[in-house]
């Protein structure tokens, strides 16, 4: 700029006055060429949790080239951070905002509906839900619920909870372990990966054996029972009981936390495991960790491997799959109440459960701009020509949070028949006694707020194995009691109980 | 239509022009030694600006560790700590300085990392996120550690070299642990790439003993001398277009700027001098050009126009061979043989006029009718019958001589004394004619002899009177008068007859043509021939006298004595 000004300056005083003029003739660009439509559609606004991608608006354009003509509306998405969503949302919902399809995470569904914020899907389902019945169990359309009322839809994903280790496939190989087809059957219970940790950490001392990483312990992964929502009182035994329990006094809990204290003094975890904030598979990238605790998502090694760029195993250490209200509800989708007109929300909402076009423009953006299709029988695509992850203007990739990503193509690497073997794992999973039960955690919010904070204080100290369970459990089951932890655990029992009843 | 004197014209443009090439030299110089003074000054004074921020950054966050982390005496407990074995209060204190570091750690326009080890018990916190900062960490932390059992330098800032990238690095030491700060070279010095300093430039550290951290292979070359110098602007060559700045960031760190065509402004400068010159190369070629086609062209055609003007005035053509254009050495060429032959035009016309002159002087001659040969046929033989053959023998003789001076093969003019003669001899013969009725009085200067005139014309006067005034009843006068009036001859012949008709004399007052048919042919035969003979120089006036007949009077002049 300053250079510019300086020569500026200077041909002003000399000859070449002219020259500068050249560059004053602003051609008049973009036309008026939009398309009205003369009747009036609506624009829905659609709520993502994730970053917004600077092509959002081709994206959009696109997808309003189908719903307009169809259903005569319009869709406009809103993204919201993870880290700000709770509030940015709130402040939508009780605001003016427009705001429609609102995107739902199971700890905030009951405080929504007691303000009022979320209308009750059940009549809309009934009437315009077509895709959502034929594609969703009528159990698991029922299942996000507060009261009687129908907060949300789920979208199609895993609702299943089934954890495992993922590890590097060279080292259990050097250690005469058998990989097939990325799985190691060898370890079905986690007692036995006391020895396996054994001979990675002696095979190589400098290695983290198990990563860890604030918020994602192996603990936070250590899924063996129904969580009821918030994990302040739970079922155990993968919820086929009925008896709500601390869990953090069952006989299970204190074995795994004691056995985590163990392997972090035998330093099979790192020194900074409860605050590191490194990804799990970015610590195996850098080579500095062997496995990991995750859940045993369809395509997850696939995925993982392109992550870490380690060929990897996977074992199903904690038992076989189960379904809770929790799988259906971490997340799912309502409609608002100050929406300006819920029908069309929700047909839209409706719509895209059946259109791969749109799943394919949501997820994946344009064909040929920011993907293309390598692979078409296995609907396998990759980066479009000239356009890698850092340029990309468009990759939302999170199909989970879609509403329909098995109608969409998979990147590249992915297997094609995922969403089959997805459906199977789903059909057989085991259900939680009380799949379909949610409470209302209205009643007990305060208790939950400081249950929350007195969690936040211990559990990834205790999931990472920082600390010794023998010292600090009882305090912490102690503060976990005098935040209340009582009245939530009646508070679900007798909820429970009556829903039982009423089944 | 204005005449322009272009050679004048090329001088004042060209002192104009000098004019302005000074001026524009002095405006210019003037403007470039600001422009540069200004354009060096504010990169110095960005560079300044930019280094002071690190400066400050730096010492801020020396300052900002040792208060918050070095003398918080909380963290004393976590030095006493068993990492092995953390109670829940350490653990989340450990959290809590992880969190405020890690805060720390975006605060700042570049990343400044921080670190906090403890030696006792082997505790080591460090600030990162994300994975690219754990991957950052991993590489450069044991190297730190390492640094920690040799540690050589002062507390402060130090650039040292940590897995091959070169950093900013602060350790400090309070009771039972290190605070590391670190800073990437490379991303305190993209926080202040500015296009301010163009686009050919690069920043340096360099340590005081003038070792290069960063683009090192270019500032080898460059920064030989920098710490010798004092100033802040080590460098300024003017010539290489290549301005080397330091500024102090630490005690013993200098911030250097090397920025090549830092003086765009002279580019400018340059540039618009090679269009000055190329300007003055164009008007001395035009003047140069200017002066061929002056010498070439305007001179040659001046030369000729000035040819073309004498032949104007004095019928003289100078073929003027020294013309370098052809066209014009054609052209005057071709000039040159057309007055040539409009030369010859000229005379042959002027030949053909005479001879057609002559040719109708000769047959004017012949328009004497021959009424005149018959009557004297007549007469003869009228005498003849009543022989008078003295008479005839007379008469005979002047027809005689009559007819021979008639016939006589003349070139151009008579002399008064012949034309006398002959007219004597037509009178005597007409006296023969008529006897007694008329009478003829001749009065002539003898001066006038030797004058001449067309042949004939006294002859047709006196015929014309004779003609008109006898009548064989009065006695008619014929009287012929020659005189000198000046240089003039004067003829005068009058008679004592009716005189003219008045309309007659109208129209020869008038010049006005009188003949019919045949009638009066002889006077007008005399006027013309008169005419034809002197021009505008002779005169003829017709007149009735006071007391009765016509008089003709003839004012011509003396012919001989101009050829003479």
């Amino acid at each position: 700029m300053m250079k510019r000004k300086r020569y500026l300056t200077v041909l002003l005083i000399g000859l070449a006055v002219g020259i500068t003029l050249t560059g004053c003739k602003e051609a008049r660009t973009g036309s008026d060429s939009g398309v009205e439509d003369t009747e009036e559609s609506y624009t829905v606004v659609m709520g993502y949790i994730g970053d917004k991608q600077p092509d959002e608006e081709m994206i959009e354009a696109e997808i309003n080239k189908i719903l307009e003509p169809e259903l005569n509306a319009r869709l406009d998405l809103r993204a919201f951070s993870w880290s700000g969503y709770q509030q940015e949302l709130q402040m939508i919902l009780s605001g003016d905002a427009q705001l429609d399809i609102v995107p739902v995470i199971i700890s905030h569904a009951a405080g929504y509906v007691s303000n009022d914020q979320l209308i009750d899907l059940t009549d809309l389902i009934d009437q315009y839900g077509t895709n959502i019945k034929s594609l969703l169990d009528e159990d698991f359309i029922h299942c996000p619920r507060v009261g009687d009322m129908i907060y949300g839809v789920t979208t199609m994903r895993e609702h299943i909870s089934w954890e495992g280790i993922i590890m590097r496939a060279d080292i259990l190989e050097e250690l005469g372990y058998q990989v097939e087809d990325n799985r190691c059957s060898e370890f079905t219970s986690i007692e036995q990966l006391d020895e396996l940790f054994a001979r990675v950490k002696e095979a190589y001392p400098d290695m983290v054996v198990l990563a860890s990483t604030a918020g994602s312990t192996p603990l936070f992964r250590w899924e063996v029972f129904d969580i009821l929502t918030d994990g302040f009182g739970v079922l155990m035994d993968y919820g086929q009981s009925v008896e709500v329990v601390n869990l953090y006094e069952t006989e299970a809990f204190v074995e795994f936390a004691n056995r985590l204290y163990e392997w972090n003094q035998k330093g099979y975890l790192a020194k900074d495991a409860a605050t590191t904030t490194e990804s799990l598979q970015n610590q195996v990238k850098s080579g500095a960790a062997f496995a990991y605790f995750t859940p045993q998502k369809v395509g997850a090694v696939e995925q993982d491997e392109l992550a870490t760029g380690y060929d990897l195993a996977m074992s199903a250490v904690m038992g076989d799959p189960f379904t809770t209200s929790y799988s259906i509800n971490f997340m799912t989708y309502g409609i608002a109440d100050n929406s300006g007109d819920p029908k069309k929300a929700f047909q839209v909402f409706d719509y895209m459960y059946g259109s791969s076009k749109i799943m394919n423009l949501l997820n994946w953006g344009i064909e040929d701009v920011h993907y293309q299709v390598i692979d078409d029988e296995k609907g396998a695509i990759t980066y479009a020509d000239g356009v890698t992850a850092e340029t990309t203007g468009y990759l939302l990739n999170q199909g989970w949070q879609l509403p329909n990503q098995e109608i969409a193509y998979v990147w590249e690497g992915e297997s094609s028949d995922k969403w089959e073997v997805q459906r199977e794992y789903v059909a057989a999973a085991e259900r939680s006694k009380a799949f379909g039960f949610s409470y209302d955690t209205s009643v007990v919010s305060l208790q939950l707020t400081a249950l929350n904070n007195v969690k936040y204080q211990y559990f990834d100290a205790i999931g990472s194995g920082s600390v010794n369970p023998a010292e600090v459990l009882d305090e912490f089951n102690q503060a976990l009691y005098d935040s209340g932890l009582q009245d939530v655990i009646d508070e679900k029992q007798k909820q429970l109980d009556e829903w039982l009843a009423n089944k | 239509m204005k005449e322009y004197n272009i050679s004048k014209i090329i001088k004042w443009v060209g002192f104009i022009l000098a004019v302005v090439v000074v001026f524009y030299f002095v405006v210019t110089f003037y403007a470039v030694n600001q422009l540069t003074d200004n354009s060096i000054a504010s990169v110095s004074n960005r560079l300044a600006a930019d280094a002071d921020n690190i400066s400050w950054t730096l010492e801020g966050v020396h300052a900002m560790m040792l208060a918050e982390v070095g003398f918080d005496t909380d963290l004393d407990k976590l030095a006493l700590a068993d990492e092995e074995n953390l109670s829940i209060d350490e653990f989340a204190m450990k959290n809590r300085i992880k969190t405020m570091i890690t805060n720390w750690s975006r605060e700042l326009s570049f990343a400044v990392h921080y670190a906090i080890y403890f030696p006792g018990n082997g505790i080591l916190i460090d600030d990162c996120s994300t994975n690219q900062e754990y991957d950052l960490w991993r590489s450069v932390k044991d190297e730190m550690i390492q640094m920690l059992e040799t540690l050589e330098f002062a507390s402060g800032w130090n650039v040292v070299s940590l897995n091959g990238e070169y950093y900013l690095l602060d350790i400090t030491f309070n009771t039972n642990r290190y605070m590391f700060s670190y800073i990437s070279l490379r991303e305190v010095i993209d926080s202040i790439e500015s296009e301010v300093y163009g686009e050919n430039y690069y920043f340096t550290l360099i340590d005081g003993e003038n070792n290069a951290f960063y683009n090192r292979e270019r500032a080898a070359d460059d920064l030989i001398t920098v710490l010798a110098e004092d100033t802040e602007v080590v460098e300024k060559n003017l010539l290489e277009q290549k301005l080397i700045v330091k500024y102090n960031l630490t005690e013993n760190i200098y911030l250097v700027l090397v920025m090549y065509d830092y003086n765009s402004v002279l580019n400018v400068f340059w540039m618009q001098m090679f269009f000055v010159i190329l300007m003055l190369a164009a008007v001395i070629l035009i003047f140069l050009i200017l002066r061929i086609i002056n010498n070439t062209v305007l001179r040659p055609i001046r030369l000729f126009n000035e040819n073309v003007e004498t032949l104007k005035n004095d019928d003289v053509y100078d073929i003027a061979t020294h013309y370098q254009i052809n066209e014009l050495g054609n052209a005057s060429k071709l000039m040159y043989n057309m007055v040539e032959r409009i030369k010859i035009l000229k005379i042959n016309i002027y030949e053909k006029n005479l001879e057609q002159q002559k040719a109708q002087m000769d047959f004017l001659s012949l328009q004497i009718e021959p009424h005149f040969y018959l009557n004297c046929l007549n007469l003869i033989y009228n005498m003849a019958q009543m022989e008078q053959y003295k008479q005839i023998q007379y008469l005979l003789n002047c027809i005689s001589k009559y007819l021979r001076y008639i016939f006589k093969n003349r070139d151009g003019l008579s002399n008064v004394r012949e034309e006398l003669e002959h007219v004597k001899k037509y009178l005597e013969i007409q006296k023969i004619r008529y006897g007694d009725c008329f009478e003829f009085h001749i009065d002539m200067d003898e001066k006038l002899w030797e004058f001449e005139l067309p042949p004939l014309i006294l002859q047709t006067f006196v015929e014309n009177s004779i003609k008109y005034t006898i009548n064989w009843e009065d006695d008619i006068e014929i009287r012929i008068i020659g005189k000198i009036d000046g240089e003039m001859g004067v003829m005068i012949i009058e008679d004592n007859g009716d005189g003219f008709d008045r309309e007659i004399l109208y129209k020869l007052d008038r010049g006005v043509d009188i003949s019919e048919g045949k009638y009066r042919i002889g006077i007008m035969n005399a006027v013309s021939r008169l005419k034809l003979a002197f021009g505008n120089s002779a005169k003829i006036c017709f007149y009735n006298r006071e007391k009765g007949g016509a008089g003709i009077k003839i004012v011509f002049p003396c012919k001989k004595d101009e050829v003479n």
